[in-house]
């Protein structure tokens, strides 16, 4: 006979009770529950990561080890995001502090990926990122919430933690480098060039 | 909303689509959860080891902070310089311009030693400085550099569309404007220039002097050692080890510094000349290093029409992009055609099909032909990596040319293929357009 426990019942706020409590099927709950929507979040910012499964398990730790810091239950979806560009965040810090200490020895030309060869969506979405690494960290996660993501103004100013006024200053400023860099692209190029081949853009 | 702002959420959308579609053919980890409950545990069972360390490590990040503070703000302190010599000297600020007359050479000194000599009618920009170091522009003319070498010492001096990264070293550099040639004679230390032909970096090391004709995509280094060093270092990523052996610096201390741009002055070294195709990096190195527009100046001195006789079908497909990349629609066709003549039943060759339709609807508005090659490559690969986009294209595609019944067809199709992929609000209109 095997015998497999009941799946967890009940909503946000009644999961966050349970979870505190230390009921395993509610951490498994929280898990099922938004592993993909953290892990959207975390692609968003991040785009194609080698660690991204070690981050994705890092945001959960961590919101596993300041669950009791959660003020609104009901409101699990948006600090998870939070805590989850907290943690892009960090590890994009990380690694420019350890990529500016691997630039001091000069003669360590960093490898350059080769490209596969892929649609031009593909291609797109490389460049888009790579022009992204070189953003300030701040400006470049407002542009992947906003423009990638697709969040409203007012969901990537709670997601950061900022006021409505800096997201839109870093915004602006993340737009303008990023559109200046990107006309030069060839992958980017067209994209910008006003092209409806993906018709009308909608209000978001 | 403005028109920038509409491209970014047009772009944005189908980056975001391409990624949920990644995200959705991701496989499931099975072990996610194992480990998550393993790390909790652990957590809960060293509750107060945890408050310890945080209270140990608020001290002491305290006690870092207050000396990293002190630290930072004298060591962030940008560099300062002095334009010109004597009691003519004036505290310089990065953005400066400085232009040489006619026979006067003009000193800038930097606080931390660094000193350039910029030589008669001569243009150059500092255009930044940091604690590290700065980025001389030199637009014209030519430059001796003496860069003392500090920790974390980085200079870079522009030339033209060369790049010079230097950490300790003393050199000479001119670079005409007119002619498109730039020359570099590296006195003692060693750095890397990357650029136009030299791809993303060349190591030079004392004695070294190196001369690029960019109108002739041609580069020459001249070496004083041809035994240890006969051929030029591979320009991409050319990694130099510190411990190398350096020549002994040549004399010039003795003597003013050579006119521009005359280089070098001390006994004149041996010649080492690139074979004469190609020379720097392939156009393949480049065409995987993304330098489009540079591996297909290449791949031209290489000889073309060799390429698509003999190149593999991955060979031609990177030209193909290549070209197709930087603009160059009759080369990319010629490349893809190449590509689908010679390997017909290769993957590759589909996803030419695929392209020859990209370019056929973008670059030549012929929506006709483009829905042909979309339906080519939906024939050779309906279940293709690309299927869906060339569904959405070929949909398109038939929608531009006026064609209904078949756009029709094509709509249904997609709804029936691919639904809620990103053409789904287009074929719903198309298909219910009677």
């Amino acid at each position: 006979m095997v015998v497999r426990a009941l799946p967890f019942v009940g909503d946000d706020a009644v999961l966050v009770t349970a979870v505190r409590a230390g009921n395993r099927a509610a951490i498994a709950a929280l898990y099922d529950r938004y592993e993909a929507h953290v892990m959207r979040t975390l692609v968003r910012v991040l785009g194609a990561d080698r660690e991204l499964a070690d981050i994705h398990h890092d945001v959960f730790v961590r919101a596993l080890g300041s669950i009791d810091e959660l003020r609104d239950p009901g409101a699990l979806r948006a600090w998870l995001t939070s805590i989850a560009i907290f943690t892009a965040r960090t590890c994009i810090l990380r690694r420019s502090r350890r990529f500016w200490l691997r630039l001091l020895p000069w003669y360590e030309v960093p490898e350059v990926e080769a490209p596969l060869p892929n649609s031009e969506v593909t291609e797109a979405l490389r460049a888009t990122y790579t022009i992204l690494d070189g953003l300030p960290v701040d400006e470049r996660i407002a542009f992947a919430l906003r423009f990638v993501g697709g969040m409203e103004l007012t969901e990537v100013a709670e997601a950061c933690g900022v006021s409505l006024a800096t997201i839109k200053r870093r915004l602006s400023r993340a737009e303008a480098h990023f559109t200046e860099q990107a006309r030069e692209h060839p992958a980017l190029s067209d994209w910008l060039e006003g092209s409806a081949r993906w018709g009308a853009p909608k209000k978001r | 909303m403005g028109s920038s702002e509409e491209a970014l959420i047009r772009l944005g959308r189908r980056i975001g689509a391409e990624q949920d579609e990644i995200l959705r053919r991701r496989a499931p980890d099975p072990e996610a959860r194992a480990r998550l409950f393993t790390a909790d545990a652990a957590r809960r069972a060293h509750p107060s080891r945890q408050t310890r360390k945080r209270f140990v490590g608020a001290a002491l990040g305290v006690a870092a902070a207050a000396c990293l503070l002190l630290c930072f703000v004298v060591a962030q302190r940008p560099l300062t310089f002095h334009v010109g010599a004597g009691e003519g000297a004036y505290a310089g600020r990065a953005g400066a311009f400085i232009a040489t007359p006619t026979g006067r050479m003009v000193p800038v000194v930097f606080s931390d030693g660094t000193r350039l000599r910029i030589q008669p009618d001569s243009s150059v920009r500092i255009a930044s400085v940091d604690r590290a170091g700065g980025r001389v522009v030199l637009e014209n003319g030519a430059l001796e550099a003496t860069v003392v070498h500090h920790e974390g010492t980085r200079w870079l001096v522009d030339s033209g569309p060369f790049e010079i990264l230097v950490t300790g070293t003393r050199f000479h550099v001119a670079w005409d404007l007119a002619a498109e040639r730039l020359t570099l004679h590296l006195v003692e230390g060693s750095v890397v220039v990357a650029g136009p032909i030299l791809g993303e970096g060349i190591a030079l090391r004392s004695g070294d002097t190196l001369e690029v004709n960019r109108k002739e995509g041609r580069f020459v280094i001249h070496r004083d050692n041809p035994e240890t060093r006969e051929a030029p270092d591979v320009p991409q990523n050319a990694a130099e080890p510190p411990s190398l052996p350096e020549d002994p610096p040549e004399k010039t201390t003795d003597a003013p510094p050579p006119p521009a741009p005359h280089v070098p002055r001390a006994a004149p070294p041996r010649k080492t000349t690139l074979p004469p195709a190609p020379p720097g990096p392939s156009w393949r190195d480049l065409a995987a290093s993304g330098k489009y527009k540079d591996a297909l100046e290449a791949a031209d001195r290489e000889g073309l029409g060799a390429i698509y006789e003999a190149g593999s079908a991955a060979d031609l497909r990177d030209l193909g992009d290549a070209a197709r990349l930087t603009g160059d629609t009759a080369r990319a066709v010629e490349a893809f055609s190449a590509l689908r003549r010679r390997f017909p039943a290769d993957e590759q060759a589909a996803e030419a099909a695929f392209l020859l339709g990209i370019i056929a609807f973008d670059k030549q508005g012929a929506h006709a032909e483009a829905a042909r090659w979309f339906a080519t490559y939906l024939r050779e690969r309906p279940r293709g990596r690309l299927a869906r986009e060339a569904a959405g294209r070929l949909l398109e595609a038939r929608l531009r040319s006026g064609d209904k019944p078949l756009a029709r067809e094509a709509a249904r199709a997609y709804l029936r293929d691919f639904p809620g992929g990103p053409h789904t609000e287009v074929a719903r209109a198309a298909a219910e357009d009677e």
